[in-house]
């Protein structure tokens, strides 16, 4: 982990980030691609975005960016990523 | 009722075994009542905090690590169960099944487009109850549930075979014996490196917080490279959270998905 990373309050943070992107792409893998379109990815994108941020309460999971405490779950979001991550490579 | 001579050797052996097992059993109760040091359930309250970063985990992974295991096992004869009851003959395909409109013609407009991206919220929502399992009480259990109660939902909406969500049975018990596996070896890691170090093997010893000090295994500026990168430092909670999460949602979706093709049946 980089010193910057540290000083931001970023280190350590990435297991739950890590493994909810094992997890996006494992179940990703089975997800019909053709579902989604340009309609659905905003629409999923935006709610998980807030979610992500209600969710984001766990008080040792929260991420200090210049001394303010920033409420966002990343478990959530890189989850979704992870399952549209696999999407576009499944549609290639 | 007469009984065969066949059966009545059967019943004596039954009986001598039942004998045996019981006096083997209450024997070994006898003598561990001298290796129960005093005080030891106290020192162990003091200490646990050094295990796992909260009570609610050192309760449901340390006190009950076997129930969790037993629970983990209980789901797969289930999932067996009800597959010899309402699948049978699904998983090698005998049978090619006409699809069933029932379910996909009641469906209206709204639940069609909204039941997809709800399906992918609630995966994600089920992966963050899972890998919050330590320090919140969450865990693979409920997370697997609501991931496969993601599956169900758009299995519901739009039916077995038109659902986005494509897992094939091949799939789902290829990850539930994956989620078992890894639950299963990270015990099995514990017991041998305990048991290497220490002469005594410890079953689900948390080799990634080590707190009797017999890993130290650094890599890649960790400590021990077993500890689940997060502020926290569980160990190898998260893992064992993650196997019961992978075993869960699969047997669920598989009894899902064995339900649904009972239906089709009719």
């Amino acid at each position: 982990m980089s010193s910057e990373a540290a000083a931001l309050g970023l280190a350590n943070q990435w297991g739950p980030i890590l493994f909810g992107i094992v997890y996006g792409l494992i179940i990703g893998y089975k997800i019909d691609s053709e579902e989604i379109n340009k309609a659905k990815y905003p629409i999923i994108l935006i709610s998980a975005l807030l979610i992500a941020m209600a969710l984001g309460t766990y008080p040792d999971y929260q991420w200090k960016l210049f001394d303010k405490v920033i409420r966002f779950s990343e478990a959530f979001f890189s989850t979704i990523i992870g399952l549209f991550i696999m999407m576009l490579i499944r549609r290639q | 009722m007469k009984t065969s001579e066949f059966e009545q050797g059967r019943n004596i052996l039954m009986g001598v075994s039942l004998f045996l097992i019981s006096f083997l059993l209450l024997r070994t109760m006898y003598i561990f009542s001298d290796s129960i040091i005093p005080g030891m359930s106290h020192l162990y309250n003091l200490y646990s905090g050094n295990i796992a970063p909260n009570i609610i985990t050192v309760i449901l992974f340390d006190f009950r690590g076997y129930d969790t295991l037993g629970e983990t096992f209980i789901l797969i004869t289930a999932v067996i169960t009800t597959t010899m009851v309402f699948g049978w003959g699904s998983i090698k395909e005998a049978f090619k099944k006409k699809e069933s409109l029932t379910m996909t013609e009641k469906s209206t407009v709204i639940q069609k487009l909204t039941a997809f991206p709800m399906s992918m919220l609630l995966v994600a929502f089920g992966v963050t109850i899972v890998l919050g399992g330590h320090i919140t009480p969450g865990g693979g259990f409920p997370g697997g549930s609501v991931i496969a109660t993601g599956y169900f939902l758009s299995v519901v909406i739009y039916g077995l075979r038109k659902t986005p969500f494509r897992f094939t049975h091949k799939f789902l018990i290829n990850l539930s014996t994956i989620g078992a596996l890894i639950f299963l070896l990270t015990g099995v890691v514990g017991l041998v490196f305990s048991a290497y170090y220490h002469g005594t093997g410890y079953y689900l010893y948390n080799t990634g917080v080590d707190p009797y000090q017999i890993i130290n295994i650094g890599a890649f500026g960790w400590d021990n490279i077993l500890d689940y990168p997060d502020p926290t430092h569980p160990g190898v909670l998260p893992y064992l959270n993650i196997g019961v999460g992978f075993n869960v949602l699969a047997g669920l979706s598989l009894i899902a998905m064995f339900f649904m093709e009972a239906k089709k049946d009719e």
